[in-house]
């Protein structure tokens, strides 16, 4: 039988009938965000006259592919090692804040929600019913594998491509048209 | 310990490239016990980051190359070493589609450093890389047999071989290599004599289509009606006549024949074909559906076969006919007048340029036709499926809009699709009407020349008019074909869709289980970005009632689902009576096990047809028994049709809690040795809820059952309790022994009573 590990950094989770779930509007007026040591984010909230500096919080878009930079969830892992994590508060807009601070969210939302732009398409091979992408993106080269192109590329209304790869990673192309001749005849056909 | 089991573990290994960057930095293989391949750099990009850990210094490497551009030999390098002592609990942060591992570090253990980033595809690895590694540090020894790494060996369940890539389920042996087109042909094996019929009619038809012009043109006008005819006669017109006639009749007789041949040969091929995809529908693991709309799926079963099946019966046959008869005109018309065939031959070049330009249009709007109908038969059958909601919310008007919008999109590709072809058609036809326009003028010319006779000109007029119908037909196969492959392959891709649960080949029948249940180390997601179940451990005596608790989403059903495999674990193993769940037949482990779920479904039949569902052969008795201990059978007998009234989608429906008594009985019919009930009685009235616990009672004495609820009442007779929190079993105990603890039980208990407290104090 397996205990339950205590973790040092765990708070003791008090709740009652009646508890209400309070988060705050963060503002550069009340929050100040800024980057720890060993590189993660910390928040110093100012809250009804207290403040109170928060070591680790997560950054999460309500609204990750319409709207990557309104409604963004900032979030306090309640254990160490678990994803479940307490509301702190709602950015309403990343741009409220200023652009270092604005640098810092998408150092780290560009990490969590990770989609490389691709650049250019080098070729696109079906070998089994599988194909390799040989792709330049914003990340690097890669060569990706799927298994079916008319179910793995979304074509969102605003013309982007979303291409998700058999192990779940999702690319993306902002306008396919604006790819270079060679690149834009290798996709035309799944679109 | 001799050197074998001091080598490195077989998690990842080295090649010679990362041999010498470690030897560059004084680091020597035979030092390093575990190491692991990350395919992300530590700034997140395309790179590569290569962890190692030397157990006996207790040093952790981290050797990375950044992201580099296509062609480039290697990014950046970097080089980073930390001491093991510094090193604090390990853990991974779970992103959208990659993750970050992360550690306290420093000797104060305050700062958290990000050691490396993966994609999802390494997350298995990483896993069992922190495990390993958290063993290694407490100096604890592991050997490369140890089970963790069963996950990594991974056979193809078809030929057995070990997967060359483990982290991607391919099996380069087992895929399907033949190309689509003979892949369908084998659907039409075992109709030889039908297909050889076919043929041979077929070669009938050509024959006759061919003979006909000759005897219309130059044997019954040039020799009888022509006044310088040798058979200038009343009665060799009638002969005449009365051949063109026979012929008539012989062809409409052949044509029947082999139509008759075909439709049986190709409604059999479709009916082959549809069972084909519908079983493998049925048998790819509930993950498959969970990821795909079931609207199209019934497009891909009906529509793709039928185009498929009109492909062959329209097809094939009508592409060998019109080849024929292309190749046969040919000849004869170049025999006739070669330079009259000259001139039909001229627009024909112009004819395949305009289709080569215009195709791959037709082709895309033909796929985006496709799809169009595809996402609206998705919605018809959401919008139908939840019509209660549709009509709760009095949103009939807005479905129907919504209905429209994709009703139009489908109006508007097909519209599309028919401006496209039926702009190039009437523009083919014109120039072949030109072409005909010039012949006739051509051919007149000769005819009053008299170097041409007046039915050769027919003839070979007759002639011109067939030509054009296999051109015709030509150009437009194309698209057919593409059509059709393209249906072909979205049919194949279910036929193909290797299930995730399969049977391994070496898996045991071990007839009747006891029931005794162990999770080991289970890891199990059903995103990669959401771990529900975290290396859980614990173990259930075959013959105990056991108690789940927790909150909403702490994993729970989860568990319940692996113990019946409807999903594999990610890593970690199930184990029952003692032997990995995968070496189990999945059918002997049905037939073990019975769950009744939340989610509970009524097919559509008697209530007695879906009692006996699991099985089939049970007497009326046994259902009324049954039915008797769910305590369902005094509602059911006060029905009108009794046991036989029909329910499910479309007719009488059930209240929940009748549905629940149901699907209890469905379960308790199977005898099973383990009973899962995953909120089974959360929609009955307490008092229901007491009855049919005290007749469950009897009932499951001396078998395994494990009782999932959130009303703690319902876990009364359990003789032990699991407190399951964020998929980790929190704590465990009996009743009084959880209460003493003062843990999550405790607060679940103390909410459960304070609330019913409140309620007595306000009344």
């Amino acid at each position: 039988m397996a205990e339950k590990k205590i973790d040092l950094f765990e708070e003791e989770e008090e709740f009652t009938l009646d508890e209400q779930k309070k988060t705050v509007d963060l503002t550069p007026e009340n929050a100040r965000f800024f980057r720890s040591e060993g590189g993660l984010i910390s928040l110093e909230l100012t809250d009804e006259g207290e403040t109170k500096v928060y070591e680790r919080v997560m950054l999460l878009r309500a609204f990750p592919i319409t709207n990557p930079d309104e409604f963004i969830s900032v979030r306090e892992p309640t254990k160490r090692k678990t994803s479940r994590a307490k509301e702190v508060g709602m950015i309403r807009r990343a741009s409220d804040f200023d652009e270092a601070t604005n640098v810092l969210f998408h150092e780290e939302l560009d990490k969590r929600y990770f989609t490389p732009q691709i650049h250019k398409i080098h070729s696109i091979k079906e070998k089994f019913s599988f194909y390799y992408w040989d792709v330049d993106t914003s990340a690097g080269h890669i060569v990706f594998l799927m298994n079916n192109p008319f179910n793995n590329i979304r074509i969102l209304e605003d013309g982007r491509l979303l291409i998700s790869d058999i192990d779940g990673s999702v690319f993306v192309i902002p306008d396919p048209k604006k790819l270079d001749a060679a690149s834009y005849r290798r996709i035309e056909a799944y679109l | 310990m001799d050197n074998q089991e001091r080598a490195m573990l077989p998690l990842d290994e080295w090649d010679e490239r990362i041999r010498k960057a470690f030897a560059a930095h004084g680091v020597e293989e035979e030092t390093i016990r575990l190491s692991l391949h990350l395919d992300l750099d530590t700034e997140g990009g395309f790179g590569e980051t290569v962890l190692a850990y030397d157990a006996g210094q207790k040093v952790l490497y981290r050797l990375a190359y950044s992201a580099k551009e296509r062609g480039d030999d290697a990014g950046e390098e970097s080089f980073v070493r930390y001491e093991g002592s510094d090193i604090d609990s390990m853990y991974v942060d779970n992103f959208v589609s990659s993750c970050r591992l992360l550690f306290r570090c420093g000797e104060d253990g305050k700062k958290t450093v990000i050691a490396a980033y993966s994609t999802n595809s390494r997350k298995k690895k990483l896993f069992a890389f922190i495990d390993i590694y958290e063993r290694l540090a407490k100096g604890e020894d592991v050997l490369s047999d140890d089970p963790i790494f069963e996950q990594f060996n991974q056979k193809c369940p078809k030929c057995g071989r070990r997967y060359t890539d483990q982290n991607r389920k391919i099996c380069e042996h087992c895929l399907n290599k033949g190309a689509i087109f003979g892949r369908l042909l084998k659907y039409f094996r075992g109709h030889m004599p039908q297909f050889v019929t076919v043929l041979c009619m077929m070669f009938l038809t050509t024959g006759i289509s061919l003979l006909n012009p000759i005897i219309n043109g130059m044997f019954v006008y040039d020799r009888i009606i022509s006044p310088t005819g040798d058979l200038h006669t009343e009665g060799w017109l009638l002969v005449g006549i009365g051949l063109i006639f026979a012929l008539g009749l012989l062809s409409v007789g052949v044509q029947i024949v082999q139509n008759r041949a075909n439709a049986k040969m190709s409604t059999r091929v479709t009916l082959n074909m549809k069972l084909d995809i519908f079983a493998s529908l049925q048998k790819l693991s509930l993950s498959y559906f969970n990821n795909t709309q079931t609207g199209r799926l019934i497009t891909r079963v009906n529509y793709d076969a039928d185009k498929i099946r009109s492909f062959f019966i329209d097809g094939i046959p009508n592409l060998i006919v019109n080849g024929l008869n292309f190749i046969g005109l040919a000849i004869v018309l170049f025999c006739l007048n070669w330079k009259l065939t000259l001139l039909v031959f001229i627009p024909v070049p112009i004819i395949v340029i305009m289709f080569k330009t215009m195709l791959p249009k037709l082709w895309r709007a033909h796929t985006k036709a496709w799809r169009a109908s595809s996402s609206m038969n998705a919605m018809l059958g959401d919008s139908l499926t939840g019509i209660r909601v549709v009509k709760a919310f009095a949103k009939e008007v807005d479905e129907a809009n919504r209905f429209n919008l994709y009703n139009k999109i489908k109006y508007e590709t097909n519209l599309y699709l028919n401006i496209v072809s039926l702009t190039i058609f009437p523009i083919i036809g014109l120039l072949i009407g030109i072409s005909s326009q010039v012949i006739w003028g051509v051919g007149g010319f000769e005819v009053m020349n008299e170097t041409m006779t007046y039915g050769e000109f027919t003839t070979f007029f007759g002639y011109i008019g067939m030509i054009f119908g296999p051109l015709n037909f030509f150009t437009n196969f194309t698209s057919m074909l593409t059509d059709t492959i393209n249906s072909a392959q979205r049919m194949f891709e279910i036929v193909d869709a290797v299930p995730e649960i399969t049977d391994a080949t070496d898996a045991v029948d071990v007839g009747r289980i006891k029931g005794d249940i162990e999770f080991r180390k289970v890891c199990f997601h059903y995103a990669a970005n959401r771990p529900i179940l975290k290396n859980m451990s614990f173990k259930i005596n075959a013959g105990d009632h056991i108690g789940l608790v927790g909150h909403t989403g702490s994993g729970k059903s989860t568990i319940a689902n692996l113990i019946c495999r409807l999903y594999d674990c990610i890593s970690g193993a199930v184990y029952i009576d003692g032997h990995n769940i995968r070496d189990i037949k999945t059918e002997c482990l049905r037939k073990n096990i019975a769950i009744v779920s939340q989610e509970i479904f009524m097919f559509r039949g008697t209530i007695a047809d879906n009692v006996r569902y699991a099985k089939p052969d049970a007497t009326m008795e046994e259902i009324i028994a049954v039915c008797k201990a769910a305590n369902a059978h005094d509602f059911i007998t006060t029905l009108p049709d009794g046991y036989e009234t029909i329910v499910g989608v479309g007719s009488r429906s059930l209240s929940g809690g009748e549905k629940q008594r149901v699907s209890i009985a469905r379960a308790l019919l199977l005898e099973p040795s383990v009973l899962i009930l995953d909120e089974a009685t959360a929609a009955m009235d307490t008092e229901t809820e007491k009855q049919i616990q005290e007749a469950l009672g009897k009932l499951i004495e001396g078998r395994t059952t494990i009782t999932i609820a959130h009303r703690l009442a319902t876990l009364k007779d359990c003789n032990y309790l699991y407190a399951i929190d964020d998929g980790e079993i929190a704590e465990g105990g009996t009743h009084a022994e959880l209460i003493e603890k003062k843990g999550i039980y405790y607060k679940l208990y103390k909410l459960q009573s304070d609330a019913m407290k409140r309620v007595l104090t306000a009344s």
